[in-house]
């Protein structure tokens, strides 16, 4: 029997189909360019004339109409300084550094020229192996403000004293609070609680108005009750981990009354609802719906809760992170770009030249106001200007007086409702070693004194520090 | 005097009881009370689910709830199609589904046929190769599988983000190949011979005798191949962030929404395949049932 | 036993002995085989790629770390990490008492279900339709569905309970009932195909035997245990088999539910490895443990196989 030639062909056809239609999506991540004027690195800023292609992830995209236009116009101005820049910029539709987008590039190594990070990804991220050294590109002439940037920022953007990110958003947590509810409940809205005990005795007040109203809610699960945790903790003066970052330190009394006060709100007071909150966005819709009083939080969520979610603008106050005896000190955190390594000095320059015009400049980019009231003046849905927030820079910085100035001609929420936390800046400190470990066995704890009317706190601590102390020996 | 209770076939109650006006009273007592609570349990919260979509946020966490919408607005209908991006995550959806299929039923017929009735030397080994991947569990094989996708071996081809990375893996199932050779092994040699004498390749007998006789259990196939993309969580997840599927897509949009846009959101991504299981329900629970006394 | 192991494989030694030494032959079994081979490579390639391969990977990967962007090998360290988690063994604990649970009722309830469905004379595909109608949804669907009817304070179960004045539950808020919780979602949105299944196999068995109890005075619940379960022993073994191995691998419903909590009380091994690759960013420690859920399961398995063929035998 002669081979079919036909039916051979067929079977061929279908092993090779396999074969070519994977290799037909291969996709192309590259980011070199052929330019022979590739620069040195002499820590002077991007020469206007060099020629240099170079690419960028986080660019707003389809969902976000008045976000990519201000880019292209930032785009568009970049280009009357920098005329032989291209900017390939990755446009990003929902939530940019998904968890399982952001591993998959550190992975497969294809980010972009300059990468998109959360402060709490610092070690993934020196990981990879695909974070440049910046040192010798960063000084004030290439990033004016660069050294009257706060330490803690600082502190973000280094390790071991090299410099391997820029920040485009930082903040300190504050107090979000709702001031109508704080009116019914007879308290002062201007004067938001400063210390845990003046909080847990508002909680209580709010409560009583009843209607499924309560006073305060927390985290406890999906790594956020851990996170509140953490601050919490420090707002009291306590520490994570010891000063060497080999021992926990939360097994203290600091840590022990975050735990008991949560509890008691819970279980005594009833000032804190029975569901627990296990997402970061759960949080809000209660906020947004008028059922709580107070949360902790960055000054962005007031955003999320009207643009996100329609919340009332003029609802919501801010107050400084309370302590022990006064504001405490909070948990920073924020947003950077990494640079990739393997890229001439001429395109770390230049990224580091766009990072700068479009997110350190005040008026300009991120920070051009005037733009955003125009846009929010033809915009049929709600937009919140900006809540303010320390940026980067230290409060008598030329950049932070100009930016406030701006915000008050052109802002669009009623920034007075935001002073108790503008007036009162706290100190804000670093995150744990291996966060987000911490955070997973300190959800535990949370979760025990915000659900468990049983709970042994102290044993529960007890055994979170043992563990603790495991995840840091074996780091 | 009311009709006999029919009966087609003799099951565990015979039928000489039922008949019995005891026995036929029980049966109608237990009959009603058996549909209501089903209905109960498996429409109640469809219809909680569709009305609470004409609620506003407020209505839906009062207590007491309320029955039917007080103030009926498809507000949040319009708000949650818009928010979910809901034609996109369909499009993306139906896309990987529909080529997963495609894939699985080229490549896992012709592997099946080629175990079944071509016998190639070692076939007997890859079809042991190919089962004993049945004993292991989807998920312990997620991490490795994730790195491998990100770089394929030899030919580095990243395929994070394309719908080859949902498609490609969904052909390596050894419960189909399985499945698809035993029904093959049960169509007799003498028909393959016949078509062989008249001349026809591999590739014709296949197309046109064993594929026309294999309906039932390619319907089968094809069910557990759509069902099986269409309800994966884990793996879409993890490898096409930037194109999700309707199942992951709704719980990412489900943390920044209104609670009432939410619910209208649940209800919108529920309703095309409650619908095309109406339409084909009789299709569908045919095959479904021969197909399980099959394997 | 002896005979399980000696039983032979029809078709397994067919080709080689039909080969004869012959030039002819030999080209034309050449051609046979690679035109057989042909019609493999797609699958072959597919589980090459996807499953054997990372199979391999997977061991490979649990005795390395990366460590900026170098790989080391470090033996048992992950292995030794992964043991030493006190998440550990409540992950095994927790992912067990789902599965036991589950197994409770998406064994049992699909399998009276059918039961009662197979029946009734009126209904039957009104029945069968609204069981499937579940399966239908995407899951998550239907589990932020049950999220907001879990709710402990407007949730729509507390206020019917309140209703009927009965005691009302924390349901996802609380370590003693969240995982119940979970597998009552779980249930409610998979029950259906089973169910199908279960039903299917009872059509098959013959009323003869049914009669034939009777003629023996055997009661309702003999017939069933007598009857009933002999008669679809085998389905039912399968379905058990695979429903272990699916709940052990619980993810979904605690990644979207609760988080893993509360206080780490649905944090299932699945959910565990997952935090170790996407929130730690450890791919190796999760490889290592992928590697121990591998062994377990696939014991497990092979044990099914065995007391299967044993059962066979007998």
């Amino acid at each position: 029997m002669m081979l079919n030639r036909s039916s051979r062909m067929a079977a061929l056809a279908l092993a090779a189909g396999l074969l070519l239609s994977t290799a037909a999506c291969s996709s192309d991540s590259s980011g070199n360019s052929n330019d022979a004027a590739a620069g040195v690195a002499d820590g002077k800023p991007l020469d206007p004339n060099a020629t240099v292609t170079i690419s960028i992830d986080c660019a707003p995209g389809a969902d976000q109409a008045a976000g990519k236009a201000n880019y292209a116009d930032d785009l568009a101005l970049f280009k009357t300084k920098y005329p032989n820049v291209t900017i390939n910029a990755k446009p990003y539709v929902g939530q940019c550094e998904v968890p399982a987008q952001q591993t998959a590039q550190y992975k497969a190594h294809d980010e972009t020229g300059a990468f998109h990070a959360y402060f709490t990804d610092r070690d993934a991220t020196l990981n990879s192996g695909d974070a440049q050294d910046i040192t010798k590109y960063v000084n004030d002439e290439t990033l004016p403000g660069f050294s009257s940037m706060l330490p803690s920022v600082k502190d973000n953007m280094t390790v071991d004293g090299k410099v391997y990110a820029l920040p485009i958003n930082y903040y300190t947590t504050g107090l979000i609070y709702n001031r109508e509810l704080f009116k019914q409940a007879g308290l002062d809205p201007d004067k938001p609680p400063t210390t845990w005990d003046e909080l847990q005795a508002a909680a209580k007040k709010i409560s009583a108005l009843g209607n499924g109203i309560t006073g305060y809610q927390d985290y406890s699960g999906g790594n956020t009750g851990g996170w509140h945790f953490t601050s919490e903790l420090y707002s009291l003066g306590g520490k994570m981990v010891t000063d060497d970052g080999k021992k926990a330190a939360f097994n203290s009394p600091e840590g022990k009354q975050v735990l008991k006060r949560l509890h008691d709100m819970r279980f005594t007071d009833q000032s804190i609802s029975a569901t627990p909150i296990t997402q970061w966005a759960d949080a809000f819709p209660p906020l947004a719906t008028g059922k709580v009083g107070m949360f902790l939080g960055a000054p962005d969520v007031i955003k999320h809760l009207i643009e996100v979610l329609g919340a009332d603008a003029k609802a919501y106050g801010l107050g400084p992170m309370p302590g022990a005896t006064g504001p405490g000190n909070s948990l920073g955190g924020g947003d950077l770009y990494y640079i990739k390594k393997g890229q001439t000095p001429n395109q770390i320059k230049a990224e580091i030249a766009w990072i700068n015009f479009q997110y350190q400049t005040p008026d300009a980019g991120q920070f051009n106001f005037a733009r955003a009231k125009t846009l929010a003046g033809s915009s049929k849905d709600p937009v919140a200007i900006a809540v303010p927030q320390p940026y980067f820079w230290s409060a008598e910085s030329p950049q932070i007086k100009a930016i406030t100035e701006s915000l008050k001609t052109n802002g669009n929420l009623p920034l007075s409702n935001y002073d108790p936390y503008v007036k009162n800046p706290t100190k804000s400190i670093t995150e744990p070693p291996a966060a987000q470990q911490l955070y997973k066995i300190l959800d535990t704890a949370m979760s025990a004194a915000l659900t468990d009317p049983n709970a042994n706190l102290d044993s529960v601590l007890a055994t979170a520090e043992s563990q603790a102390n495991q995840i840091l020996a074996n780091q | 005097m009311s009709k006999p209770v029919h009966s087609g076939t003799r099951t565990l109650i015979s039928p000489v009881r039922l008949n019995q006006p005891g026995g036929r009273r029980t049966y109608r007592i237990v009959l009603v009370l058996t549909l209501a609570v089903a209905t109960l349990v498996f429409i109640g919260p469809l219809y909680w689910m569709a009305t609470g979509g004409f609620k506003s946020s407020q209505e839906l966490v009062r207590t007491p709830p309320t029955l039917v919408p007080e103030h009926p607005s498809t507000h949040a209908f319009t708000e949650a199609w818009d928010r979910l991006g809901m034609g996109q995550l369909l499009l993306n959806t139906v896309v990987y589904a529909g080529g997963a299929l495609l894939l699985q039923l080229v490549f896992c017929v012709a592997a099946a046929y080629s175990l079944s009735k071509l016998r190639p030397i070692l076939g007997n080994v890859i079809l042991g190769m190919m089962l004993a991947s049945m004993m292991i569990p989807a998920a312990a094989l997620v991490i490795p599988q994730y790195l491998t996708v990100l770089d394929l071996p030899l030919i580095h081809v990243n395929l994070m983000n394309t719908p080859w990375v949902i498609w490609l893996p969904t052909v390596a199932n050894a419960f189909n190949v399985f499945l698809l050779k035993r029904f093959f092994d049960s169509i007799p040699n003498e028909l393959l011979d016949a078509a062989s004498i008249d001349g026809a390749g591999p590739l014709r007998t296949l197309w046109s005798v064993i594929l026309p006789l294999s309906r039932p259990i390619l319907g089968v196939v094809s069910i557990f191949g759509l069902v099986a993309v269409w309800k994966d969580f884990l793996w879409p997840l993890i490898t096409v962030p930037e194109h999700e599927t309707l199942n992951v897509g709704v719980n990412t949009a489900a943390t920044s929404m209104p609670q009432n846009t939410l619910i209208a959101g649940l209800f919108l991504a529920s309703v095309p395949t409650i619908a095309l299981f109406l339409v084909f329900q009789r299709n569908i629970m045919a095959g479904l049932t021969a197909g399980s006394l099959k394997g | 036993m002896t005979t399980t192991l000696t039983r032979g494989r029809p078709g397994a030694d067919t080709v080689r002995t039909r080969t004869p030494r012959r030039g002819g032959h030999l080209r034309r079994a050449l051609a046979r085989n690679l035109r057989a081979h042909a019609f493999l490579i797609g699958a072959l390639l597919c589980f090459a790629l996807f499953t054997w391969y990372p199979m391999v990977r997977e061991i490979v990967m649990s005795f390395q770390k990366v460590r900026y962007g170098e790989t080391h090998w470090v033996g048992f360290d992950n292995f030794r990490q992964i043991f030493a988690d006190p998440e550990f063994w409540p992950a095994w604990r927790n992912t067990l008492e789902f599965t036991g649970i589950a197994l409770f009722f998406g064994f049992v309830a699909p399998f009276l279900t059918a039961l009662v469905i197979n029946e009734f004379r009126h209904a039957q595909s009104y029945l069968r339709i609204l069981v499937y109608l579940p399966v239908m949804l995407p899951p998550v669907a239907g589990i932020l569905l049950f999220k907001y009817f879990m709710d402990p304070g407007y949730g729509l179960f507390n206020q019917i309970l309140d209703f009927l004045h009965l005691p009302t539950s924390s349901w996802l808020a609380s370590q003693d009932t969240a995982m119940f919780s979970l597998v009552i979602v779980s249930t409610w949105a998979n029950m259906g195909s089973a169910t199908l299944v279960y039903l299917a196999a009872l059509q098959s068995i013959p009323g003869e035997l049914y009669e034939a109890a009777e003629l023996d005075g055997a009661g309702l619940l003999r017939r069933v245990w007598h009857v009933t379960v002999p008669q679809t022993r085998l389905i039912l073994s399968l379905m058990l088999m695979l429903q272990v191995v699916a709940t052990m691998q619980m993810f979904t419903e605690s990644f979207v539910l609760t988080g893993g909590g509360p206080q780490g009380s649905t944090t299932t091994v699945v959910y565990m490895l997952y935090n170790y690759a996407f929130n730690f960013d450890k791919f190796n420690t999760a490889a290592a443990l992928g590697v121990v859920l591998l062994l377990v399961l696939g014991a497990f398995s092979a044990l099914y196989l065995w007391l299967e063929r044993r059962g066979g035998e007998e």
